[in-house]
């Protein structure tokens, strides 16, 4: 999944590297889905169809996951921040000759560190997803505990993106939309680069129609 | 233009402050006249209304036309010229929501036609005040050159310095008030220009510290409901005689001159009734008119009071040791005597008086010692407690004004009283420590835009009532919010057996972990047993909290109010308007997946930001966000 955008294909494949069946959603037999691919409005798009049983029951899942290659980011930043540890321990260790008692607990660290680098990332994945309606923005964050988030598009304030490097090296972006309630700021992660710049576009045009003062 | 409430600008050499110079002479409108009424010219985006702003990352055109504008003006053309006109750019604000308009508003000639001045008196109380907070280094300095006599140098050279700048400060402060705007300026050297759109004033504080009212003057600022405000950037004028001070709260929060002459001639046919909804003349009922504006406050403006609502009881002091803020008291008189101390280089343990009472401390036996100390310890505690709770809150009074606002005036020396928009009132909360519950006490604050709960300078400024009867408290809440009394103090849903089940899992899980802590610390060490036998004390202690905890456990719906009620050693029920619910936060831990529990949290511009209703079943949570916001929610769910 490399092109710009979510591409059909790429989904899929994504999917079958996950090795679960997908059922065809049906915006995507409606051909809804290539208008998107082609510059269509990404506000109501749904590209996947919500599973039988969401995780929160009664409230379905935001359409559309996050890009793909979010795994590899997220791996990366825990690999790092895990050879951060895992370092400074060998640094503290080398002045005592490597005793047992510290190989041991380097040897637990970097396994706790390797089972989150790679359990956490594909975990998150799937919890990881966004919706845009007409009315409102909806997402869906977290891994072991789980954030949603739905904030009306007629209260949104600002609409900003942030690309830190890690994210540049990804060709990833995020997007976040704040509020007038300093509680209230919705961001989504991890989504591709070309789409974070369309979605942006999107919802300034969508926020900007709206009156009022928002609060 | 851009940011919602208050903006800065370029200072001099605007494009548009020239257009506004050259442009035929409009009359200023003066605060105190409200029948002038001249429309803004069009093209100054002066007096556009910040409202919803996207930052820098949005195009031009998004952002939505200004109201104050006449309609030809299409909105896209707007910022364009304003952003592109500013001179200087290094003077203008790079932040997003901050943008260069011409800040001098519309229609105005002479650039000073129409604009007022501070008080003269405040030529007396701002190089006071200035000393006043100079004192400690002042008086170091005199102390450190008292033999060579360079300290009467040093003082005479602070006050100088001190009336310069109070001098610069009244030359360069104005303020104006027009139909659409407040504008400030001030600053010399570094230059503030600041406007808020009058529609966008929630609250209006004004307070009077003991100089203040001995000229007879007061400060005051005004609440945009603007979140991210530096110090510098608040709207505070600070010298304003009481009557202007009067007149401009008056006109702040009356709306434009029109609405405001007919909210006053309301006002006069029929009174506030004490049960009116929150809509200022809507549902009017004539019925108690509280007592006239001359009773109240000496030293704050009174006029426009209708109903008065509670006002401070004697027997109420009794709450006073009962919260924190004799605490809070205590240690300022601590710091302040420390600092004294330091800065006069007294040291106070070889003073005669405190010697005395050291010598015959010590000759106390240890028992003797420790209740004398325990009790000394308590009677200074309820003693600077009563005195802490009288000095903020003496006078005390809550009252409905004419004009659709609610009125806090309170202070024993420094005076305060805030005044409330009933229009921008959210909720109210009413919390009720542990210790004030014992004893049927409450407390209450509101939940405004204006006024965001526990930040800097307006940290007291949301308080409803003193430390005051739960009943008092309740009924206040409700007749502030127009609701019936049962929201304040009624049953509320339950959250059932998982959520007890979590309650007291979490209280047991806690306190497990403390004693397992206490017991490896105390063997570790080889501590005394008493210690950890001790400990386990905890245990049963944790299932007493977690059972209270369950107790006040619960949510309720109730006619367009959200009421969410939590905690134990501090009971917190908020009532929440759901128009002001702007978004919904759903979390769910990997724990409460399993107990089918969630936390909801409705997110609102006023008071905490933040209201949740904690590990409520998930289909009970989510029907009462979609009955809250049916607009929302409703398209989310399932089914």
């Amino acid at each position: 999944m490399t092109g710009p955008g979510i591409g059909r294909g790429g989904l899929l494949t994504a999917q079958a590297r996950l090795g679960r069946s997908v059922p065809a959603p049906p915006n995507l037999a409606g051909g809804r889905f290539g208008g998107v691919a082609a510059g269509g409005t990404l506000v109501g798009m749904r590209t996947r169809s919500t599973t039988a049983e969401p995780l929160l029951p009664g409230l379905r899942e935001p359409g559309n996951r996050v890009s793909r290659r979010a795994i590899s980011y997220w791996t990366a930043r825990a690999v790092g921040g895990g050879l951060v540890v895992v370092l400074a321990e060998v640094a503290a260790a080398a002045p005592n000759g490597f005793g047992a008692s510290w190989l041991a607990a380097i040897a637990g660290t970097a396994t706790v560190f390797a089972g989150y680098a790679v359990i956490m990332p594909r975990w998150r994945y799937r919890v990881h997803r966004w919706e845009v309606t007409e009315r409102a923005l909806y997402t869906r964050t977290g891994w072991f505990s789980v954030h949603w988030r739905i904030a009306p598009i007629s209260r949104i304030q600002t609409i900003d993106s942030h690309r830190s490097v890690g994210e540049r090296i990804f060709g990833l972006a995020n997007v976040t939309a704040t509020t007038a309630s300093a509680a209230g700021p919705v961001r989504i992660h991890g989504l591709d680069r070309a789409l974070a710049d369309r979605l942006l576009d999107e919802l300034a045009v969508a926020t900007g129609r709206e009156r009022g003062d928002a609060t | 233009m851009t940011a919602p409430g208050v903006w800065h600008a370029a200072p001099d050499g605007n494009p548009a402050d020239a257009a506004a110079a050259d442009a035929p002479g409009a009359e200023p409108v003066p605060v105190a006249g409200p029948a002038a009424t001249v429309p803004p010219a069009a093209g100054l985006p002066a007096t556009g209304p910040p409202a919803t702003v996207p930052s820098a990352a949005v195009p031009p055109a998004t952002v939505p036309p200004a109201a104050g504008l006449p309609a030809a003006v299409p909105p896209a053309t707007v910022p364009a010229p304003v952003a592109g006109s500013a001179p200087g750019g290094a003077a203008v604000s790079p932040r997003p929501g901050q943008a260069a308009p011409g800040w001098r508003p519309a229609g105005i000639a002479d650039p000073d036609a129409g604009w007022q001045r501070l008080s003269p008196r405040s030529l007396v109380v701002r190089p006071l005040t200035d000393l006043m907070r100079l004192l400690p280094l002042v008086a170091g300095l005199l102390l450190l050159h008292s033999r060579d006599g360079g300290g009467v140098v040093w003082g005479v050279a602070a006050a100088v310095l001190a009336v310069v700048t109070g001098v610069v400060h009244w030359l360069t402060t104005r303020y104006l008030v027009t139909d659409e705007r407040v504008y400030l300026r001030h600053g010399l050297l570094s230059q503030k220009r600041l406007s808020v759109a009058r529609d966008r004033i929630r609250t209006v504080d004004i307070t009077a510290h003991p100089l203040h009212r001995l000229l007879g003057v007061c400060r005051i600022s005004i609440g945009t409901g603007r979140n991210d405000l530096r110090s510098g950037e608040s709207f505070r004028l600070d010298g304003l005689t009481r009557a202007d001070a009067e007149a401009l709260r008056a006109a702040l929060l009356a709306g434009p001159p029109a609405q405001a002459a007919a909210a006053a001639a309301a006002a006069q046919v029929a009174p506030m009734a004490l049960a009116a909804t929150a809509e200022p003349a809507g549902g009017a009922v004539p019925a108690t008119v509280g007592s006239p504006a001359s009773v109240g406050h000496a030293g704050l403006p009174q006029a426009g009071d209708q109903a008065e609502l509670a006002r401070l009881r004697l027997r109420w002091l009794g709450y006073a040791p009962l919260t924190l803020t004799g605490l809070v008291v205590l240690g300022v008189l601590f710091g302040a005597v420390v600092q004294l101390t330091n800065d006069t280089n007294v040291n106070l343990a070889t003073t005669g008086p405190v010697r005395m009472l050291v010598a015959d401390y010590a000759a106390l036996s240890v028992v003797q010692r420790v209740l004398v100390g325990a009790a000394t310890a308590m009677a200074c505690y309820v003693l600077i407690a009563i005195m802490g709770y009288i000095a903020v809150y003496w006078n005390f009074r809550l009252a409905r004004t004419g004009m659709g606002t609610i009125r806090v005036t309170r202070g024993l020396l420094s005076l305060r009283a805030t005044t409330i928009s009933l229009s921008r009132l959210r909720g109210v909360e009413i919390s009720e420590s542990l210790l004030l519950r014992a004893v049927g006490g409450a407390r209450c604050t509101a939940i405004t835009t204006g006024l965001r709960i526990g930040e800097g300078a307006e940290r007291e400024g949301s308080a409803l009532l003193p430390p005051a009867p739960g009943s008092v408290v309740r009924s206040v809440a409700a007749t502030v919010l127009g609701v019936p009394e049962q929201l304040c103090s009624g049953p509320l849903v339950r959250h059932g057996q998982a959520a007890r089940r979590r309650r007291y899992l979490r209280a047991v899980a806690g306190a497990a972990v403390l004693v397992l802590g206490i017991c490896l610390v105390t063997w570790s060490r080889h501590g005394p047993d008493w210690v950890w036998i001790a400990s386990f004390a905890l245990l049963p202690a944790a299932c007493l909290v977690a059972a209270d905890r369950y107790r006040n456990l619960g949510h309720r719906l109730s006619g367009g109010w959200l009421i969410a009620c939590t905690g134990s050693l501090s009971r917190r029920r908020s009532i929440i308007g759901t128009d002001a619910i702007i978004g919904w936060r759903i979390h769910q831990t990997w724990f409460q997946r399993r107990l089918g529990l969630m936390t909801l949290t409705a997110t609102t511009a006023a008071g905490h930001q933040r209201y949740s209703v904690h590990d409520v079943p998930v289909a009970t949570g989510l029907a009462v966000a979609a009955a809250a916001t049916p607009a929302l929610i409703p398209p989310f769910l399932a089914g």
